[in-house]
């Protein structure tokens, strides 16, 4: 079952155009893996899927409505404890308090926090923050998840273990996710399809494992981490 | 946001963030008298904009009655007229200082403390991540913030009125000798309910204005540390200006000559 469909979208901020006629499509189940170098649009690519931003043209289908998102910095509430910014994502529902602690104790468990509900987040380290953005983003049993580079600034174990759930929940619930990264390790541990994007465009589409040892001269210098090729990240020569 | 942003380097840009502030501020009094928003978070605000203003309102108000009533008591001691001293304190500290100061204190304790506060949620994506659950950033974090407002500004001008008139007070009986019946007397004999509402109702509009900016902005940053240093300072810029304006516009409209030469204006 389809859950997202990105058709020919474009997208500019004032002269700077961001996306020129990206498109892609996400199954139930199914893992997306979107990366590039910084500032080409992966972001704002993102945004456009949970309707923060509105595309130039083109259009934006998403073929549900539980869609859940683990930002780079957790984005969780300051002045809530871990508690209560979970609880957030379950604030339509109709569950009793009784039941709402019961689900995000639930939810906690699996990041392995339950002992920090009642936690502010200024108390947690990083990663811990991290682990309760992911718990957040799975309050609410989404269909959807988007994870914009979830594993950046962890420490190589933190990262095998978020790489861990983002895979456990596609296998085990079917939850659809694309997953913004620069990291090949959580390319090829989390995603069954690649998708390179440069200039606003997409250049390279492919499985992890073809992705790896492509020939293609932009997956080439990416995976191989090459100063020359096609990319140019605007170094001053 | 947005909207905002297509328009560029347009140089009436001011002209659209203030449309937005309009925007959010209806919205926000839409969500209000719904009683849709968190009672916590209006809690919390109107805590630390009362308690935590009340401090500054009461030294800063407390030294302008001393200096206001001294320079004035200075002219009247001149013509020998010091029976008049509470009136003229009066009409100063009820009807303008009292609100003004109230107001602009709020502008710069809290008003920049919010501002910094809803620019660094938004930078940090954490106004991104209500949106994504469904929560409307207007009815979570600015409604609350507006009643607080709304509601906690009236009382600290009370609080200023209160205070001044003391600073005042006291320059009259140490300074002028001044019986403090005599003084109060004299500061009754112009002050009436009606000076009292105007003074609340200027009141409920420098809160109004000094939340609805700092949410307003604050929710308009991008930019990471610079852009929350410069919606704070944008914030309280045009929190003051408009607190000086409307402050005017409603003296202006109630207090204007003709009207206070009428003598069924007084009480």
């Amino acid at each position: 079952m389809k859950l997202i469909e990105v058709n020919n979208v474009f997208k500019a901020y004032e002269d700077l155009k961001v996306l020129e006629g990206v498109s892609l499509s996400v199954n139930s189940g199914e893992s997306l893996a979107v990366v590039g170098p910084s500032g080409v649009g992966k972001s704002t690519l993102l945004k456009l899927i949970c309707g923060l931003e509105t595309p130039d043209s083109g259009d934006v289908k998403v073929f549900t409505e539980k869609v859940g998102m683990v930002f780079q910095s957790a984005a969780l509430l300051n002045s809530y404890t871990v508690y209560e910014n979970i609880a957030l994502a379950l604030h339509n529902t109709k569950l009793t308090n009784k039941e709402k602690r019961e689900k995000i104790e639930d939810k906690l468990s699996i990041v392995g926090l339950e002992k920090y509900i009642d936690y502010m987040p200024d108390q947690l380290s990083g990663g811990q923050r991290k682990r309760v953005g992911f718990a957040r983003a799975i309050a609410n049993d989404p269909e959807v998840i988007l994870y914009d580079e979830p594993t950046a600034g962890l420490d190589p174990i933190l990262c095998t273990l978020i790489e861990d759930y983002i895979t456990n929940l596609a296998k085990k619930f079917k939850v659809a996710s694309i997953v913004i990264t620069h990291q090949l390790t959580t390319i090829s541990r989390t995603s069954e399809h690649v998708l390179l994007l440069y200039a606003g465009k997409v250049v390279y589409e492919g499985k992890p494992s073809d992705f790896m040892v492509s020939k293609n001269p932009y997956a080439y210098q990416f995976v191989n981490s090459k100063v020359e090729g096609p990319i140019h990240i605007g170094l001053v020569e | 946001m947005q909207s905002i942003s297509k328009f560029g380097k347009n140089p009436f840009i001011w002209l659209v963030e203030l449309g937005d502030s309009f925007r959010i501020f209806t919205f926000a009094i839409y969500y209000i008298l719904r009683g849709k928003f968190p009672k916590k978070e209006f809690i919390e605000q109107a805590s630390r904009l009362g308690f935590d203003t009340l401090p500054v309102v009461a030294v800063v108000t407390f030294f302008i009655g001393l200096a206001l009533t001294l320079q004035i008591s200075k002219q009247l001691m001149g013509v020998g007229n010091t029976s008049t001293l509470g009136t003229s304190v009066a009409v100063s500290i009820v009807r303008e200082i009292g609100p003004v100061i109230a107001g602009v204190m709020i502008a710069a304790r809290v008003g920049g403390a919010m501002a910094a506060e809803i620019a660094t949620m938004s930078v940090t994506e954490q106004i991104d991540a209500l949106k994504i659950m469904k929560i409307d950033p207007i009815s979570f974090l600015v409604a609350p913030r507006i009643l607080a407002s709304m509601i906690m500004a009236p009382l600290l001008t009370v609080y200023a009125i209160y205070i001044g008139s003391l600073g005042g007070m006291l320059i009259a009986i140490i300074y002028v000798q001044l019986d403090p019946y005599m003084f109060f007397d004299s500061f009754r004999s112009v002050v009436g309910d009606r000076d009292i509402l105007i003074a609340l109702a200027k009141a409920l509009v420098n809160g109004s204005l000094v939340a609805t900016f700092s949410c307003a902005f604050g929710m308009q940053t991008s930019g990471g540390a610079a852009g929350v240093g410069q919606t704070t300072t944008k914030a309280v810029v045009w929190a003051m200006l408009c607190i000086f304006l409307f402050n005017f516009l409603i003296t202006n409209a109630v207090y204007s000559v003709g009207k206070v030469l009428d003598p069924s204006f007084i009480k």
